[in-house]
């Protein structure tokens, strides 16, 4: 049995130092069971993307005769957009190294620089959203651009909330240190982060690049 | 017909009431433990072998005339409760009816209301207490005699 007095345990390790007063028959430590939860919270908001990605797919083409997918995007502006989450998914990994080194410098700024990345992306976002509703082409103009401001909205609402949690994140860790709890849900955070990396990855390629092939 | 169904329970309730936690001579675990049950449920993990783990147990008690060894009790962690998630669901639900009908003031309102009050659950130090073995310990105690009175009741009616 390892003592409380260790570092906290962070990841998927079974040499946590949390006892869970059950003895060995008991159930696994927190490390073990957040994080297990976690997950199966990310898979859920996987289903319901996938319902959203398998209406997108079947309304495509279903333009009414307004615009169409090739009319609409740009990939230059996409690309910029992948680019900033995807380093910012980077950024994220490199906060989450010098957390577990307990390191409160690196940790708040690679965080910071998470967030203003996660603002870049979003912030491209709604503008392409409003220049889209600007020339007409908004949520109500026809089936596949309602899949459309539903698939990436969704995506974009994701990382509005991801964006809150990491300054809230920030806050917790410059006023309450590396507790174990705390880097509990930074690793959440961190799958959480991630997991929206994967799901853009998915509506660049399915939404994007199929949509802008000549 | 169903209205005087449910006032005659209710009047007749206190001679009703089930205190062994095992009125139908049931089968499988959910019998096994106490009427009402103790919030933390079993005081230890208890073994399970075969599909009616609690039947199994439950003969061999009434065959020995005596239960399991009373086993190591251990204090047991449990969550302090929270109102927290049903507050988040209701400026949660507000802000979802304030997005369909484009109210965004109210949208805006509801989402703040649902970020603070997960900010201030957050921001507890306490999430959970300790429930100290003496108490574990007086009711299981207390369950094993209850246990053993109702062993009795049964093996008599058999």
């Amino acid at each position: 049995m390892t003592t409380a007095s260790e570092a906290p345990a962070v990841g998927l390790t079974h040499q946590s130092s949390e006892d869970t007063g059950l003895g060995h028959r008991g159930p696994e430590s927190k490390s073990i069971v957040v994080p297990y939860g976690f997950w199966l919270f990310v898979l859920s908001d996987m289903v319901l993307f996938s319902a959203l990605f398998a209406s997108y797919a079947t309304l495509a083409h279903a333009t009414d005769g307004g615009p169409t997918s090739s009319e609409l995007f740009h990939r230059g502006l996409v690309a910029v957009e992948t680019l900033s989450l995807l380093v910012s998914s980077f950024v994220c990994g490199l906060a989450m190294i010098a957390a577990k080194r307990a390191n409160m410098l690196w940790t708040q700024v690679w965080l910071l620089v998470t967030g203003l990345l996660g603002f870049v992306f979003l912030s491209i976002e709604l503008y392409e959203f409003a220049s889209m509703i600007a020339e007409g082409a908004g949520p109500q103009r026809s089936a596949f651009l309602s899949s459309f401001f539903t698939l990436v909205g969704c995506h974009g609402a994701h990382v509005t909330c991801g964006l809150l949690w990491i300054g809230t994140m920030m806050a917790q860790i410059w006023t309450k240190g590396f507790q174990p709890h705390i880097m509990r849900r930074l690793l959440c955070l961190s799958v959480f982060w991630h997991a929206l990396d994967i799901i853009w990855v998915a509506i660049f390629t399915i939404v994007y690049l199929i949509g802008t092939l000549p | 017909m169903t209205v005087v169904q449910l006032l005659y329970s209710i009047k007749t309730r206190d001679q009703r009431r089930d205190v062994t936690g095992d009125p139908w001579d049931g089968r499988t675990l959910e019998w096994l433990t106490l009427s009402p049950p103790p919030h933390y449920n079993f005081a230890v993990l208890p073994d399970v072998h075969g599909e009616e783990a609690y039947w199994t147990r439950k003969q061999t008690a009434i065959k020995m005339d005596q239960l399991i060894d009373e086993p190591d009790y251990q204090p047991i962690e449990m969550p302090v409760n929270t109102p927290t998630g049903v507050i988040v669901a209701f400026f949660a639900s507000i802000c979802g009816f304030a997005v369909i009908w484009y109210i965004w003031w109210l949208a805006i309102l509801g989402l703040i209301g649902a970020f603070a009050i997960f900010v201030w659950y957050a921001w507890r130090d306490e999430h959970e207490h300790i429930i100290p073995v003496e108490e574990v310990r007086a009711n299981a105690r207390e369950r094993r005699r209850i246990r053993m009175e109702h062993l009795h009741t049964l093996s008599q009616s058999v």
